[in-house]
């Protein structure tokens, strides 16, 4: 113990006092209230707080109270007392106030084992947590009298000696039964006091070692029997014995030496080696130099019993501090020793050895955990990775097991409980091999190779993880083999499919020509079917006969394959079709007839079934061209073409099924004509036939795709005429027909005929259809918006005859509508509406400026009409309208200057729109995108992979090391690439070849010249780029190259990062316009010719406006015209507005040069500036015609919410467009 | 404040239960009011650990803050600090502020703009005070047009957006000159960190042209070169470099699109001033339409009008309630 100094010890007095005064306080209330009540603690809570002492001392100064009192009690009650061994003698002083034996306080931690030298009063409640719960269970069977309890004091005692001293010899249960009969204890408690004993495996005398008791506690301290034989600590003892051999002391010099023994020779820990010569020394009653001889100690009673009861204290505290010491002096106090008295205590028992060192204690127990846990944060934090490998966490557990003598559960318990706590995660090496297992799946995929890269990265990864090489090796090998038995299995299932597969579709071929050849027979038996069908049926007299009469058959040899195809189809659809298919192989030409007039009329009975009629179809088609009778041929025909609708027998007009049948004629007609093995007789009498039912002139020298379409065409047709032939007869009824037929038209006819055949049906149904019109209200509404004004015109025939007003109002609105509606208030008469429609069509020729805007008027409103409302068309479509548009526009500005303009609108009324595709009749070869083939999306991927075959031939033979032959790789790189580019790795390889510095002048020269050839390849610029971002030095041959590509000017000059950064920078503005190919393909495609056009509008405008002719004449794009136009019109405008208009007007250049800076490309830039010229426009308007503000207004502002929405750039076009015929129109509307 | 007002009307009304109905509606109507508003408070958190929160105000007391966090990927998480953990706390937006400008008082909305202008680091001031700006534009293009549109230029969210607020200030302020319509400069690291985390992007463009698409792949979704990537949105986004990065899409080859796209992006970030003003001259010098469409698909021009500047609507000029709308009984186009 160390001295304390006199601050420590006039605290420690202070303390002393104050505990003490606490003491006395606390005592007087205990003594009227024995047990611990909320109320009670509240007191001397309050007491304690008064006094000033802790918290922690105020309870421990309780628990002693409550604890003194108690043993007071069972000392008045002699029953429950138990009496020791050797009680020792009291004062009467303590006889009165308290027990001869003190129990110890009911502290919460286990005490330590009681002094040696103090018998203990009780082990059962002393030694060790399992001794004190056996002392708090008495359910001892042989629960302890008086006598019994000092038997089982001495047993204990002499149980315990035994165990220390034959600590590595295997102690049996029998021994200790035996020792325990000797003592004179009861065999009956034998068995529980076994158990309590410290935690040593007893072993039954005929049980093996394995079957020992589990240890009691849960860290039980290892026994030296589980300790293998030869292990350090083992070793260390031998030698720590042998040193102690023939001497009474062990100095100083000697634990020196055995301590550096046990530390660098058996590499055990201080700790541990401090316990083992503990042991040592207890073991032969040694004596450490050290040690210093205990004070001598008077025999004193009183001293014995303080001793006695200090013992478990401290104990419990793990020697003297302040709260032992407080407690030790109220233990003093009891005793009534002096302070002298006490101290000497304090130093005897301070002397003596903390534990039997023959036993593992818990204190050292845990002195050795804790020593194993510092060593075990000193490794853990060397730890690189963060991790425990197996090969460590081997070695940690032979370091806790062997170094600390630790059992191995407890090692692993603490190396697990300090990994946790430094964050060090254990790797198992079952982890570590699925890891590198997994990683090498990674790496290999189902390869069944690894190359050496990957195994020194498995290598490093195992290592890392813990694994050994050999280990990683076996790994590696054992994924190879796996894989390469999956590839076998792979291998062997492909093949088992494929001849699976192949088997399968052998046998598929062989069941086909199986039935093929069955089928012939059957078909080559009709005499023996046609007696059983005679014999059968005598109904069919005459066929019967014919067959009967005519036994030969005819044979089969003028039915080929798709004959005997389609026949074989047929038959198997339905049972009744047998017989007449059967009569196709007879002889007899009526027989054959016949059938062809029972097929025929199975065809009528199933033409709701389209797939059931098509077999038969087929079967007709191919007999009529296949017939050997010409005879037979002409009844087949004659009786197939029956079936066609006739436009002069009465239609049902509720029966679509005519119409059916006749389109299954007319494709059965196609098919037959179609039939390679058909006459030419027959073919042309097929097609005249034909011809004459249908109305239309079939040509059967047509491919078959377009004559079954001209057949459909011609079909369509014919639907129409016989429809309007009955509508004079069921003018509503027939409706229904009419919208199927002209459903079936759509798919047939082009959409200005329909309307053509449509107004002819309509002019007769609408004249008897009364007031039930408005079936037809779809039908007429088309029409009247038809482009063809000669379905007009029939309307307007029809319009004035009509005397149903209902449908005159309507029809006059429809009219109007087109033609442009009149002033209001003016009433015109149908007459009247004809007329301006007919002027507005353009078949009476408009003579004033009102007519003209009628006109004008009408080819707006159905041009405006006919727009498609989703701007996500494709671009040629969105592209025409806005021609067309524009060519209106330009009408309405030339008739906006009147007299001026007149000449110029009749041009373009009689021009039209030029369609945007006009220049395209021919795509030029120059059409070629810069990133052609990129995509891989206009050539064939077979010609891609084949071209890329070539190139990287030939960039190989660019490192060849004659020079005619990198000339000719050279040369063929230029052939190969002209239509193609490069991918980034053949470019990259290429910029080598290019840059390589070990070129002659011929051949840099001939590499030069080349150079031109490769400007169209983006890739090759920007390897070019990445190879001059990496030099360290200014090249001017490369400056040669670039300058050669890009076709500039050699760059000379500046310093490397200035040289680098411009050539950089050239390069990836070259690869990112391609200007060199923009140059070539200017003019060609359909863009181009949209602007080319619209630029030909705006400067027919701009020449109507007045405008110098310098500035519309030549230009390229509507862009410039229309800035000029907007100039202009600014400039006219901005003396004759004011507020925001004249603003506007007024900043005009500033907008057009926002418009500019905002626009990336021309197209926008259009985009942009017709917004401007719209603006203007509306300007004017409202500048003529001030109401018209609102409707100005609102058509600014509806383009500004079409733009928000958009997504396409061309649409923006044509809604500007729109926009700017619709300012028009206003502007129409109020000048007539 | 708000919070004590809060809590002692929250007592007052649990505790008087024998106030008239009436009382108690108005109370809880304050209260109500009060919550409205105050959830609309934007705040951003520093903490002692170094995090910066960025979130809207829930509520808060004398020991812990409640928020609702707006992450990086915009989602909001409720979440709950300590005091104690907290080493700065500002309000960034405050709806109270809106609630008080008033649109015959445009000069408080460009005051308010001015104000939120300066926390850049927190985005919905960033967009708060482009708002303002706008709306004080709007309503009185004369005099605070040019002012409003110098603050937006300097809040432009990318190239893009700084060309189309030049462009307005352009044509708003009168004695603008074409000086003004400048290319927008790129954005230039100025830290070791950042230029290694450009250097990274393009190293991933450059990997992805050579036909590395795994290794651009792998650069690609670092978060600080997605992050980074943010500068450049209005030449490629993110989601178009790792789609394109994508090993199987379009193996052999770029589509044209895609490595247009690479090198104007590889372009602004090596050189990421801008030419001078008057480059753009060149390009109504009448370029082959047909050349535009083969090369590229031009995307649409947006109206150059304050309504349609950005995303937000200046008409919608009060804030009530915690949004903004249309005055009533005004003619909001000027």
């Amino acid at each position: 113990m160390d001295t304390p100094d006199k601050r420590e010890q006039s605290q420690r007095a202070d303390e002393h006092h104050l505990a003490q005064a606490f003491l006395e306080q606390a005592a007087l209330l205990l003594a009227k209230q024995p047990e611990m009540t909320p109320e009670l603690e509240t007191q001397l809570a309050r007491i304690a707080q008064q006094v000033g002492i802790p918290d922690a001392q105020q309870q421990i100064v309780v628990q002693l109270l409550l604890h003194q009192q108690a043993s007071r009690q069972s000392n008045a009650s002699p029953s429950e007392t138990a009496p020791v061994a050797d009680p020792p003698p009291v004062t009467a002083a303590q006889t009165k106030s308290q027990p001869t034996a003190p129990q110890p306080p009911p502290l919460p931690a286990p005490p330590a084992p009681a002094p040696p030298r103090v018998s203990p009063p009780a082990p059962v409640q002393t030694a060790t947590s399992s001794i004190q719960t056996a002392a708090t269970e008495p359910l001892s069977p042989a629960a302890p009298t008086g006598d019994t309890a000092a038997h089982i004091d001495a047993f204990l005692e002499q149980a315990r000696q035994r165990v220390t001293q034959d600590a590595a010899v295997t102690l049996t249960r029998s021994d200790l039964e035996k020792l325990a009969l000797e003592t004179g204890l009861a065999a009956a408690a034998v068995h529980d006091l076994l158990e309590s004993l410290t935690g040593v495996p007893l072993k039954s005398a005929g049980t093996p070692r394995k079957s020992a008791g589990t240890p009691a506690t849960d860290n039980p301290p290892p026994s030296l029997e589980s300790t293998p034989p030869g292990i350090p600590a083992e070793q260390f003892l031998d030698r720590a014995r042998e040193f102690c051999e023939g001497t009474d002391t062990l100095s100083r010099a000697v634990v020196r030496k055995l301590s550096r023994l046990g530390l660098k020779e058996y590499r055990l820990s201080s700790v541990y080696i401090d316990h083992l010569l503990q042991q040592v020394i207890n073991e032969k009653g040694l004596q450490k130099s050290d040690q210093e001889s205990s004070p001598h100690l008077p025999d004193d009673p009183r001293i014995r019993a303080f001793l006695a009861s200090a013992a478990p204290i401290l104990a419990e505290y793990r020697g003297i501090n302040t709260q032992s010491r407080l407690l030790l002096s109220a233990v003093a106090n009891d005793h009534k020793l002096e302070e002298d008295e006490v101290e000497l205590a304090i130093g005897h028992l301070q002397s003596q050895p903390e534990e039997r060192a023959d036993v593992v204690t818990e204190s050292q127990m845990r002195e050795r955990v804790e020593s194993f846990e510092k060593h075990l944060r000193e490794v853990l934090q060397q730890q690189p990775h963060g991790i425990i490998t197996p090969r460590i966490l081997r070695k940690l557990q032979d370091a806790g097991v062997q170094g600390e003598g630790l059992s191995m559960a407890l090692a692993k318990k603490t190396i697990h409980s300090v990994a946790q706590d430094t964050g060090v995660r254990t790797i198992t090496q079952e982890r570590a091999v699925e890891f590198i297992d997994r990683l090498l799946d990674d790496l290999l995929e189902h390869r069944s190779r690894i190359n050496g890269t990957m195994r020194q990265q498995l290598h490093q990864e195992g290592q890392q993880w813990g694994l050994s090489g050999d280990q990683i090796n076996a790994v590696i090998s054992e994924r190879l083999a796996a894989n390469q038995v999956t590839r076998l299995r792979s291998a062997r299932r492909t093949m088992t499919f494929f001849g699976f597969t192949f088997v399968l579709l052998l046998g598929i071929c062989s069941a086909l020509l199986y039935q093929i050849l069955q089928l012939e027979p059957r078909a080559t038996r009709p005499a023996s079917d046609t007696e059983a069908t005679d014999s059968a049926d005598t109904s069919e007299a005459p066929v019967a006969a014919a067959a009967t009469t005519d036994r030969t058959t005819a044979g089969d040899d003028w039915r080929d394959g798709p004959l005997n195809a389609a026949i074989s189809q047929a038959r198997g659809v339905d049972s009744a079709w047998r017989e007449p298919l059967e009569q196709l192989s007879a002889g007899s030409e009526t027989t054959r007839s016949a059938a062809y007039q029972r097929l025929v009329s199975l065809a009528i009975e199933n033409v709701d079934a389209p797939t059931r009629t098509q077999l038969l179809g087929n079967v007709l088609a191919g007999c009529y061209a296949g017939d050997p009778s010409d005879t037979s041929a002409q009844q087949l025909r004659d009786t197939l073409l029956d079936t066609i609708l006739d436009p002069e027998t009465p239609l049902d007009p509720e029966d679509q099924a005519p119409f059916d049948l006749t389109i299954w004629t007319i494709e059965t007609v196609a098919t037959a004509l179609s039939r390679p093995s058909l006459s030419d007789q027959r073919s042309t009498a097929l097609a005249e036939a034909t011809g004459e039912r249908i109305g239309w002139l079939i040509d059967a020298s047509l491919s078959p795709q377009e004559l079954h379409r001209q057949c459909r065409a011609a079909v369509s047709r014919h639907f129409f005429h016989v429809l309007t032939a009955a509508a004079a007869f069921h003018p509503v009824k027939i409706h229904e027909l009419r919208e199927y037929a002209y459903q079936d038209a759509r798919n047939w006819l082009d959409a200005a005929e329909i309307d053509r055949l449509d107004v002819a049906f309509l002019v007769e149904a609408l004249r008897r259809v009364g007031d039930e019109w408005d079936v037809y209200r779809s039908a007429v509404e088309r029409c009247v918006r038809s482009p063809d004004p000669a379905v007009v015109l029939k309307l307007l025939e029809m319009y004035q005859e009509i005397p149903n007003r209902s449908l005159v109002s309507y029809l006059t609105d429809l009219l109007l509508a087109r033609a442009g509606k009149p002033a209001a208030g003016t009433r015109l008469t149908p007459a009247d509406v004809s007329e301006r429609v007919r002027v507005s069509l353009g078949t009476d020729a408009a003579a004033t400026p009102e007519g003209r805007w009628r006109v004008l008027w009408s080819a707006a409103a159905s041009a405006v009409d006919r727009l498609s409302p989703s701007s996500r068309d494709a671009d040629w479509a969105l592209l025409d309208d806005v021609l067309q548009l524009a060519h209106l526009n330009t009408m309405a500005c030339a008739l906006d200057q009147k007299e001026r303009g007149t000449a110029t609108f009749d041009q373009l009324h009689r021009a039209g729109a030029p369609p945007a595709t006009r220049n395209l009749d021919n795509p030029s070869p120059r059409g070629r995108s810069p990133y052609v083939g990129l995509s891989g999306t206009t050539r064939s991927a077979i010609e891609i992979t084949r071209q890329d075959r070539y190139i990287a031939r030939a960039l190989e033979v660019l490192s060849a090391p004659r020079l005619a032959q990198r000339q000719s790789a050279l040369s063929q790189l230029v052939d190969l690439t002209r239509n193609a580019d490069l991918t980034g790795g053949q470019a990259t390889r290429l910029v080598r070849y290019l840059t390589g510095k070990n070129k002659g002048q011929v051949e840099f020269d001939y590499m030069l010249a080349a150079l031109p050839s490769f400007r169209h390849l983006p890739y090759l610029k920007l390897a070019l780029a990445d190879h001059i971002a990496a030099q360290q030095e200014v090249l001017p041959k490369l400056s040669q190259v670039v300058a050669k590509l890009l076709d500039l000017e050699e760059q000379s000059g500046g310093s490397l990062e200035t040289w680098k950064r411009d050539l950089q920078q050239q390069l990836l503005r070259h690869a990112l316009s391609g200007d060199d190919t923009e140059t070539r393909d200017s003019g060609t495609g359909i863009h181009d010719s949209v602007q080319e056009s619209l630029t030909e509008s705006y400067a027919t405008q701009a020449r109507l406006r007045g405008l110098a002719e310098a500035q519309y004449v030549g230009a390229t794009s509507p862009s410039e015209v229309l800035a000029a136009l907007a100039r202009h019109a600014a400039g006219i405008l901005e003396p004759a507005v004011t507020g925001a208009n004249r603003h506007f007007a007024m900043q005009i250049n500033k907008q057009i040069d926002a418009a500019e800076y905002l626009s990336p490309n021309d197209f926008a830039l259009t985009v942009r500036l017709q917004r401007l010229w719209l603006r203007l426009l509306c300007i004017d308007v409202v500048r003529r015609h001030a109401k018209l503000q609102s409707q100005a207004d609102a058509i600014i502002e509806q383009l500004h919410q079409e733009d928000e929405k958009t997504t396409e750039l061309v649409a923006q076009l044509r809604s500007g467009e729109t926009a700017l015929l619709r300012t028009w129109l206003l502007l129409a509307e109020n000048t007539e | 404040m708000k919070h004590l007002v809060l809590d002692n009307t929250a007592r007052t009304t649990a505790g008087v239960r024998l106030l008239s109905t009436c009382w108690l509606r108005l109370l809880l109507t304050i209260a109500l009011c009060l919550c409205v508003t105050h959830a609309a408070q934007g705040v951003l958190i520093s903490t002692k650990s170094g995090e910066e929160i960025r979130g809207f105000l829930i509520r808060q007391d004398d020991n812990q803050v409640i928020l609702d966090e707006v992450r990086s990927d915009g989602t909001k998480a409720r979440r709950r600090l300590e005091r104690s953990e907290i080493a700065l706390i500002v309000v960034t937006v405050s709806a109270a502020d809106f609630a008080t400008l008033q649109h015959d008082e445009p000069a408080s909305y460009r005051d308010l703009a001015e104000e939120l202008a300066v926390k850049r680091k927190d985005p919905d001031a960033h967009h708060a005070a482009l708002r303002l700006y706008l709306i004080a534009a709007f309503l009185e293009p004369e005099t605070l047009g040019r002012s409003s549109l110098l603050g937006m230029v300097s809040l432009a969210r990318n190239p893009a957006e700084e060309r189309r607020f030049r462009a307005m200030l352009f044509l708003l302020d009168p004695d603008a000159d074409r000086a003004i319509l400048k290319e927008p400069d790129r954005f230039r690291p100025s830290d070791r960190e950042q230029i290694d985390i450009q250097n990274r992007l393009l190293a991933a463009l450059r990997a992805l042209r050579r036909g590395s698409k795994s290794e651009a792949l792998r650069i690609a979704q670092r978060p600080e070169v997605k992050q980074h990537l943010q500068r450049y949105t209005d030449i490629l986004e993110h989601h178009e470099l790792v789609t394109a990065c994508t090993p199987g899409t379009n193996r052999r080859k770029l589509t044209p699109l895609t490595l247009q796209k690479v090198i104007k992006l590889e372009l602004a970030i090596l050189f990421p001033v801008s030419p001078g003003p008057a480059t753009f001259k060149v390009k109504s010098a009448g370029n082959s339409w047909s050349n535009l469409f083969k090369r590229t698909s031009p995307s649409p021009t947006l109206p150059l009008r304050l309504e349609s500047l950005t995303e937000f609507d200046p008409r919608k000029s009060q804030f009530r309630n915690g949004a903004w709308i249309r005055p009533r009984n005004v003619n909001t186009a000027p």
